[in-house]
Order: C-alpha cells, then structure tokens, then sequence
C-alpha cells in the first residue's frame, strides 16, 4: 500500500463537514448535527477548511447557487452528500468518505476541475463560470493564469487550487470608473460615512447563508463603513416553514445556536444533547445549571439587542423559561433584525443574527 | 550540554509538548462529547493527515509573499521566544534581556497575524486580522507589566538571574497577579482559549478563513506552539525554574510546564470567546491598574528586603 494511500486513509478519519441547511427542512438540520457530535467530526466554518458538503434536503434556486460557489471552493480532496431524509444522513456521511478516500476520483475531480477552468480562460469566456448574483462572502476564489493539468495531477499539497473566479463582493455599486487597472479586476472602494461621521471605506459584502450556525436560508446583504454595519437587507432564500416542533425543542435549538455563536462549543454541544435527548433529564438539568452559573457568558451577551425588546441576557433567561415550558418565546422578525445589526461590526451582528433567527412566526406564545 | 545540541532538543521538546496540549485538548473534547477514550479519539494524525492531503488555495490579487510570510511567523516567533528559556543548565541565547527578547518577539506577533488576515485579500481575513489588532492592543500593556515583576523582583532582565532569585520564594506567591496576567496574556497571543475572537467561526474562520492545506497546518500549529513557548516561559519567570526536590532540574521544569500548558488547555473550552472590545475594556480599566499595582508591591518588597 502506497504511502498516498495511507495517508488518504488517515486523512478521512476525520473530515470537516459543511453543513447546508435548508429551509423547511429543520428536522434534517438537527439529525445532520447530531451525527456529527456523534460521529466527533467538526463542521467547517468556511469552505476553505471543509472535506465534506452536506445538504439537508434538497436547496431551492437561490440557496443552490450558493451551494455551487461554495463547493467550487472546497479545496480537494472534496465530496458532496445530500440527505433527504433523517436516515439519509449517515449513510450519506459514509458514502463521502468512501469517496473522499477514492484517491483515483479525486485526482480525476483535481483534473477537470483545472482543465474546465483552462479551457474557459482560453475561450475568454467568462459565462462559463457559475455565476451567482448573490455570492457569500467567502467565495473568494482565485482567477490565476493558465497552469499545466499536470499540476493537478498531484493531489498532495503542491498544486495551488483554482477554485471558481468569483468577484470580491466590493463590486456592487462601486462603479466608481478610476481609469486604474486594480489586480483582478477589482474596483476601488467608495467612501461612506460612519457612525462617528468619518469617511470610510465602504464595502458591500453579502452574509451568506452558508456561515456556521447561521438560520437556513438567510442572507444578510450589509453596507459596511469600517467594520461597523451601516445598513442592512435581510433576505430569506427559498422560505418554506418548518414542521412544528414542541417549544421545549425550539428553545433548546435556538439556545445551541446562540451558544455556538458566542463561542461556548461545550455548551452547545450540551444543547444539542439535551435536543437530542428530547428537552427533558439530566442533560438538559445539566444545561440549565450550567447556563445559570455562567457568569461570563452573560456578561459578554449585555447590551446586543434581542428579539422582543431587552438584551441577548433577556433572550438567554426567556430561552431558559421555554425550556422549562414555560411561555413566552418572541417571534423573530426580520425587519426588526435589519433594523438591529445597524451599528454593530460583524461579530456582533453574527451573535444578534443567531439570537434573531432560530425563532420563526409560529413560536410565539404568550 | 553541548549548544549544538540544545536547539534541535528545544524544538523536539516544543513539538513534543505541543503534541500533549493537542492529545489533552482531544481528551477534553471527547469527554465533554460522551465520547470513549480511545487511542483512536486522542490521536492528532488524522487532522495532520487530513490538512497535508489537502490542496492549498488562494484568493483574487492576495498578497502571497506577506500572507505566506505571515503563515509561518507564528511558528518562527515561537521557537524564537523559547530560544530565552533556560532548559536545564544551560541556553540557547544567553541574552541579559531575555524577558525583553521574549517581549519583542511577542509583538512579532501583532505583524504576522495582520499579515494572514491582510495578506489573503478577503473581508473576514481582514477583519480577523484587525479583531487581532484590537486584542493586542488591550494585552500588550499589561504583559509588559506582568513581565516587569519578576524582574524588579531579581534586579535584572536576564532569565537565569531571575530564576537564581527565586532561591527559597518562588514569584508567583509573591506576585500572582502578574502570573495570572501573564497566562492569560499568553492565551490571548496564541488565539486561544477565549481570545480566539480573530479566529473565530462567526466570521468563516477569521484570519484562517481563506487557508488550507499545509498553510492552515502551520498556522494551527503556530497557536499551539505559541501556547507552549508561553508556558515553557512562564516556568523560569514564576515557578522558580527548575527548582524542588528529589528529581533532577530537568524533570522538574519539565513537569511545571505540563503542569501550566494542562492549566491552558482546560481554559481553553469552558470560556466563551471575548469579543475584543469588551476585553479592551477590561484590559485597560482593570489590567492595567493591577500590574501597575504588583509591580508597586513588588518593588516595595524588594526595598523592605534590601540590606
């Protein structure tokens, strides 16, 4: 056995996984999370550091686009799973791995990946590339000059990928005409101004659907000054409700993926047990007291605007009570979340889109 | 020991001692997960495995010579800040500023971390890049502090001379607060723990979101390198070194630096991420108002001392 194959065998013990979730589809969603806890396999955080691309279901138009730039790109070796059912999932997990470990199909993949791209940059023909109006924010792939196929012959680490050319999201409405010819094609930036009325780069950038721990199907398109948010357009792709689901379950979900947002992986993946465990024993009574010991957690979440008025430490004690069955879990609205990551930078905004999203129109009781 | 063999022993002993933080790491994770501990769960080789098998990637227009440069520093400065630490008898480089040499590659740090995230020419790279910034600056003073301690304590910059002041009173009873302050300063340059905020998954990954492949293997392995550097570090300035009784200097050195990287590694998962201008907050009102304060107390001690 050759030592490519051995180390291929290693390498897929434990793959990354991109987890696509899609609207409608929350049931999948939790069984595709619960066999990578169980499995102990990460999800990626960005297409970059994924093996696997999992899609929950089958994506709509819009979220399919996304799915394409974001597999062109995964680096090689790559495989692609859909599961359409809760049992799906694993088997499909495993059948990826068999194919990540078929080191034949992936240098076939390696290879026509390249010789696509080379025969389109030949043609000058720039409609060959998949295309998506609404690109996520990582799909920043390179556009390099013509490379001999024989690079990618090799799928060790030698060969520079060449993942989709896909514009940086700065070109929107930037058509500011410079007459300067910038490195791949890039326009140069607006100015905008700030929150504290400084003039600063302004910057288009779409918040994918595909980012860690993010709702199904949500993009948010931001105007960005600086780092700080200066406006915002939420944008649901494909919405299709989800099956209802006890409070108890909603509660703990939109818990693990506040949990996950802010950071505390531990205590998601105590969520998430406790989900699995359906809301109620010692997982979840472990949960709890762990969340009302959590001193810093809290003092980190003071002050983020939460769905229905009060702060992310409100939302996190209203969680806490729905777990228990108590009522009054608010309802998520999307314009008031537009309204909410104005003036906030990323990471913020990332944790009020977390704390927003999991929540849909049918939950609220009161 | 013979100087040419010490720095291919200190790098084996980095990689070694890295290769612990990461099997702890494991341990924790798949315990917290309900997972078996298994030689298989422990074991870091198939993520190795996985990143060495995997293509590198680039971006429209990076910057590759400062984004690759940036990749490897982290590395390279953390062999360089283990090159003051004493490992048994003898150095690597005998400097008399060793805590300054150990300070100055530390903000290395604040160069090769922007680069990544600049370098990659992406909007989460660079923000990630900048979250770093912003981190650093809120550390950076009170690590100056922290460091400055032990060496008002011993009168002197040179690591050897403040181990031999620790003779029978270790520093980090007379000056927790600076140990303290020192380990969490270490976690916040290695991407640690709860400062891992530049790196963070809201933001696709931070400054890791356009690597992969052997790129992505060296910056991993840069934060755990970093983490043990600050430990083996911490060792000389706090815990008196080699000091204690029965076993040879070495083992016990040895033992005290498992015992403060075991201490990081348990950090590491049970905090949530800081964002970094909540830890500015506490970095500038709080930190540093205490170092201040310890290092007032430590130099008073050293007056009250003086012959």
């Amino acid at each position: 056995m050759g030592l490519t194959d051995r180390l291929a065998r290693a390498a897929v013990r434990r793959p990354h996984v991109l987890l696509v979730p899609v609207p409608g589809q929350r049931p999948l969603r939790w069984a595709a999370e619960d066999a990578l806890d169980e499995l102990g396999w990460a999800r990626a955080a960005s297409p970059a550091e994924a093996d696997v691309l999992l899609c929950c279901g089958d994506p709509g138009r819009d979220l399919a686009e996304h799915v394409e730039v974001a597999w062109e790109g995964m680096p090689g070796p790559r495989a692609r799973a859909v599961a359409a059912t809760t049992d799906e999932v694993e088997p499909a997990l495993r059948a990826a791995v068999r194919e990540l470990a078929d080191v034949r199909d992936q240098r076939q993949d390696a290879r026509t990946r390249t010789a696509a791209r080379l025969s389109a940059a030949d043609r000058g023909d720039a409609a060959a590339e998949p295309h998506a109006e609404p690109h996520d924010e990582h799909a920043m792939s390179p556009d390099e000059p013509a490379r001999s196929p024989d690079d990618a012959a090799e799928m060790d680490h030698d060969g520079m990928d060449m993942a989709d050319a896909e514009m940086a999201g700065m070109d929107h409405s930037m058509h500011m005409d410079m007459g300067m010819d910038l490195p791949g094609g890039l326009v140069m930036a607006d100015r905008v101004e700030d929150r504290d009325g400084l003039r600063l780069e302004g910057l288009n950038l779409s918040l994918g659907p595909l980012l860690p721990g993010w709702p199904a199907g949500l993009r948010l398109d931001v105007l960005l000054s600086g780092d700080v948010i200066t406006r915002a357009d939420v944008v649901r792709l494909d919405p299709r409700p989800d099956p209802p689901a006890p409070p108890a379950l909603l509660a703990l979900d939109a818990l693990a993926v506040l949990l996950e947002a802010t950071g505390w992986s531990e205590g998601a993946l105590r969520a998430r047990r406790a989900r699995a465990a359906a809301g109620s024993g010692p997982a979840t009574d472990d949960l709890l007291r762990r969340l009302r010991r959590a001193r810093l957690l809290r003092w980190s979440l003071r002050g983020l605007p939460a769905p229905g008025g009060g702060d992310l430490v409100d939302h996190l004690d209203r969680l806490v009570a729905a777990v228990r069955d108590e009522p009054g879990l608010p309802a998520a609205d999307d314009a008031q979340l537009a309204v909410d990551v104005v003036g906030l930078d990323l990471g913020t905004a990332a944790l009020v889109v977390a704390a927003h999203a999991p929540l849909q129109p049918a939950l609220a009781r009161v | 020991m013979s100087e040419l063999l010490l720095a291919p022993l200190a790098l084996l002993l980095l990689a070694g001692l890295a290769l612990v933080s990461v099997v702890a790491d494991r341990a924790l994770l798949a315990r917290a997960a309900g997972r078996r501990l298994a030689l298989a769960e422990l074991s870091p080789w198939p993520d190795v495995a996985r990143l060495l098998v995997q293509r590198r990637r680039t971006t429209t227009a990076p910057d590759a010579l400062l984004w690759r440069t940036g990749g490897a520093g982290l590395l390279v400065a953390a062999a360089l800040m283990l090159a003051v630490v004493p490992i048994g008898d003898s150095v690597i480089a005998d400097l008399p500023i060793g805590i300054v040499w150990f300070n100055a590659m530390d903000v290395l740090l604040w160069a090769f971390v922007w680069l990544v995230g600049w370098g990659a020419a992406s909007a989460t790279a660079l923000v990630g890049g900048y979250r770093y910034l912003a981190q650093a600056l809120a550390y950076e003073l009170p690590l100056m502090f922290a460091l400055t301690a032990p060496a008002v304590a011993a009168a002197s910059l040179d690591v050897r001379e403040v181990v031999a002041a620790q003779g029978d009173r270790w520093h980090v009873v007379e000056m927790p607060i600076a140990f303290a302050v020192f380990l969490l300063c270490v976690a916040a340059f290695s991407l640690w723990g709860p400062f891992r905020a530049p790196a963070g998954s809201d933001l696709a990954g931070g400054v890791l979101a356009e690597t992969s492949g052997v790129d992505r293997l060296l910056l991993l392995a840069g934060r755990h390198a970093l983490v043990v550097a600050g430990a083996a570090f911490a060792v000389p300035l706090f815990l008196g070194g080699g000091a204690g009784p029965l076993l040879p200097e070495w083992t016990w050195q040895l033992l005290k630096t498992l015992a403060v990287l075991l201490l990081l590694v348990v950090v590491r998962r049970r905090l949530p991420v800081l964002r970094p201008e909540r830890f500015a907050e506490v970095g500038w009102v709080l930190l540093v108002p205490l170092t201040l304060l310890q290092v007032l107390v430590t130099s008073l001690i050293v007056l009250a001392e003086a012959p």
